[in-house]
């Protein structure tokens, strides 16, 4: 017996019963086996925040108690954790709110301009994607000395922003899409700007969802450039800062760490909620396409 | 006001020679109609005009002016696409005004030129809604909207209609043709359709794997196509061939009976000929009267007129025959054709190129 349809005034247990009966049973293995693997990826989270919620000495301890009292410890701690944590958001936004424009900018180009050499310049980028981050570490050290920019958020911000894979992503969806929406515009007499902002710009919503995601979730994870780069707590991000909460606290006052993790984690899952209804928008979407 | 000149107009593809020399002059006013089988490089012509593909080698004018290298915003050209791509971020009102902020229009220059725009093509119900919300229908009126509003001398189309249904293909096949005698722009209109190109078009330039096959208004093109090629593509159903040997003085042998051409001599000294009539041409006659006989294989009963389809000399479908009325025939049954010989063709079959000229009143 299948669900059947229920009149508009039915009541909540007609509902549920209902909702029951719909369960497809000869699936209860493939779900039990799921629930079991969801859980084991969370346990971790779990631990690692209810931890964080008690007190350093019953860090082992169970039953958990429920006190937030690790939050206020790591603000008015020695370390300065909240500037850092508003350092490693900047870095973070500002890479990829730059990322975003400059790949969707040269995927306009690459996928909607002729120009000389187009496809030769399109691979001397993707060869950048073959070049290992640690090797530029010591050129882009230099440079940023030269630049005076060491020991400022913008030595980790600058070299984020021209990034091939972003490009090539933006570049390949670009070209899925139909080009007569950018032809239009240009016979009815706008500039290349103005199609890129007015006309490509607003189609690109799934692909910058997805990119935003990727490039802010790389990095807020950053560590080696701030490692290698920032030396102050000031402009210290994230990654590199609790690492020296670790120094400064130990494994005797885990939870306190913990509670630095579970706070470093809470943006992360903002950006993929609020990404991920687009990037699903967009999947659901392509069934319809016109 | 635009008129248009393409003077031994090329275009490539890489290596590939996709047009080669096209020589053409559009009238101001003129609706002209570019047919042509698929791929035979009619959008690609248009795109050139457009500005939208570049311009291998030739000239292209607009008011006499060479525009080979001036970008599309400025070439005074609106087009509708066969998709229409209407902006999906915009409404239909945005849409509209789209190209007129491109112009710096002033605000509200724009508001009255889009109402009017939407008050001829009826577009005020939808005026705020978004492409996705559209019909077919409505789409296409809002893609000839954000043409007309900006005035533009040429209206370029690429087959406009294509998408829609056929009941709304005529409807719209009517209105735009209204609109072009209201607007009295230049328009050139592509489409494969020979109907839509013979009812809309005051001259039809006839295109062939990249080269004009023939120019010339609807009616001079149906009466004395320049070759087989313009025979068998304009004209519904297709012009009948019959493949005739020549025999001895004025007579054509062809199968199912002999014809007689008047001073054959004159026309060709070719032994092997092609013998061309139209359906509508073929009179259905006894057989004391008639040129040619076949089998009737197929009879179309339409109410107004019948189609036969007729098999001659084991030839399947060598002959479509429309008679008017309605004519009893079953399938199976032997049937006289009656071939006027003011209705003939005569070709070459070694270049296509018709041999004489008929004439209609
Ligand atoms: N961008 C391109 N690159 C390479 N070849 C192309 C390109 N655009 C068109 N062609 C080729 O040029 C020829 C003409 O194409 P075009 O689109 O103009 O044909 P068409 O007459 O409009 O056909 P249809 O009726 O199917 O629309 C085709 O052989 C096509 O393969
Ligand atoms: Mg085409």
């Amino acid at each position: 017996m299948g669900p059947q349809i229920l009149p508009a005034n039915a009541t909540l247990t007609q509902r549920l019963a209902s909702a029951f009966r719909a369960i497809h049973w000869r699936n209860t293995v493939t779900m039990t086996i799921l629930i079991i693997g969801a859980l084991l990826m969370l346990a971790p989270f779990m631990w690692t925040f209810s931890t964080s919620l008690r007190p350093p000495a019953e860090g082992f301890r169970l039953p958990p108690s429920f006190l937030p009292t690790e939050f206020e410890t790591l603000r008015d701690g020695p370390i300065p954790f909240l500037p850092m944590y508003w350092n490693s958001f900047l870095v973070a936004a500002i890479t990829t709110i730059g990322v975003v424009l400059t790949s969707s900018m040269a995927a306009f180009a690459f996928s909607r301009l002729r120009f000389p050499a187009s496809n030769l310049l399109f691979y001397l980028l993707l060869l950048g994607l073959m070049v290992p981050p640690a090797l530029v570490l010591i050129p882009l050290f230099f440079v940023m000395a030269q630049l005076g920019l060491m020991d400022t958020i913008w030595s980790l911000v600058l070299p984020g922003l021209a990034n091939p894979l972003a490009v090539f992503m933006m570049r390949e969806f670009m070209k899925s899409q139909p080009r007569e929406y950018e032809e239009s515009a240009f016979v009815d007499g706008a500039s290349y700007w103005t199609i890129f902002w007015r006309i490509s710009l607003p189609q690109m919503g799934p692909p910058i969802a997805a990119l935003s995601i990727i490039v802010f979730t790389t990095s807020w994870n950053n560590f080696l450039l701030p490692l290698v780069f920032i030396r102050s707590f000031e402009s210290m991000t994230l990654p590199v800062g609790i690492l020296s909460l670790f120094g400064s606290y130990g494994p005797q006052q885990l939870s306190v760490i913990l509670a630095a993790v579970s706070l470093a984690v809470l943006p992360l899952l903002v950006v993929f909620l609020v990404a991920q209804r687009f990037i699903v928008e967009s999947i659901a979407g392509t069934g319809v396409k016109k | 006001m635009s008129t248009l000149q393409l003077e031994n107009v090329r275009k490539s593809f890489g290596k590939a020679e996709v047009i080669h020399g096209v020589d053409l002059e559009v009238d101001d006013g003129e609706f002209v109609v570019f047919v042509g089988p698929s791929g035979c490089g009619k959008s690609t012509m248009l795109r050139m005009i457009a500005g939208l593909e570049t311009v291998s080698s030739g000239q292209l004018k607009i008011d006499g002016r060479v525009v080979n290298e001036m970008t599309p915003g400025k070439r005074g050209i609106a087009m509708v696409f066969q998709s229409y791509s209407l902006y999906p971020n915009m409404t239909v009102r945005q849409n509209m005004e789209f190209g007129l902020q491109q112009a710096k229009t002033p605000k509200p220059e724009i508001k009255r030129l889009v109402d009017e725009a939407a008050t001829i093509l009826k577009l005020h119900p939808v005026i705020d809604k978004r492409p996705g919300q559209l019909s077919g229908g409505q789409s296409q009126r809002v893609a000839i909207g954000r043409a007309i509003v900006r005035d533009p001398g040429i209206f370029l189309f690429d087959e406009p209609l294509s998408n829609l249904d056929a009941e709304l293909r005529v409807h719209m096949r009517v209105e735009l043709k209204s609109l072009h005698q209201r607007l009295g722009r230049t328009m050139i209109y592509v489409t494969h359709d020979q109907v839509e190109a013979m009812t809309m078009a005051d001259r039809i330039v006839v295109f062939n794997d990249g080269v004009i096959e023939q120019v010339g208004t609807p009616l001079e093109l149906y009466n004395a196509p320049a070759n087989l090629f313009v025979a068998g593509f304009i004209g519904s159903p297709k012009i009948n061939l019959l493949n005739a040997t020549r025999k001895s003085g004025d007579t054509l042998q062809v199968p199912g009976g002999k014809l007689t051409f008047p001073q054959l001599d004159r026309l060709s000294e070719a032994g092997e000929l092609v013998v061309g009539i139209r359906p509508e041409h073929v009179v259905v006659a006894d057989a004391g009267d008639a040129d040619i006989s076949g089998k009737v294989t197929l009879a179309e009963q339409l109410g107004g007129e019948t189609f036969l389809y007729v098999e001659i000399d084991g030839l399947e479908n060598a002959m479509i025959a429309r008679a008017p009325g309605q004519i009893r025939v079953q399938s199976g049954e032997t049937v006289g054709l009656r071939l006027p010989s003011d209705r003939r063709y005569l070709f070459d079959p070694k270049s296509g190129r018709c041999l004489n000229r008929l004439t209609f009143d």
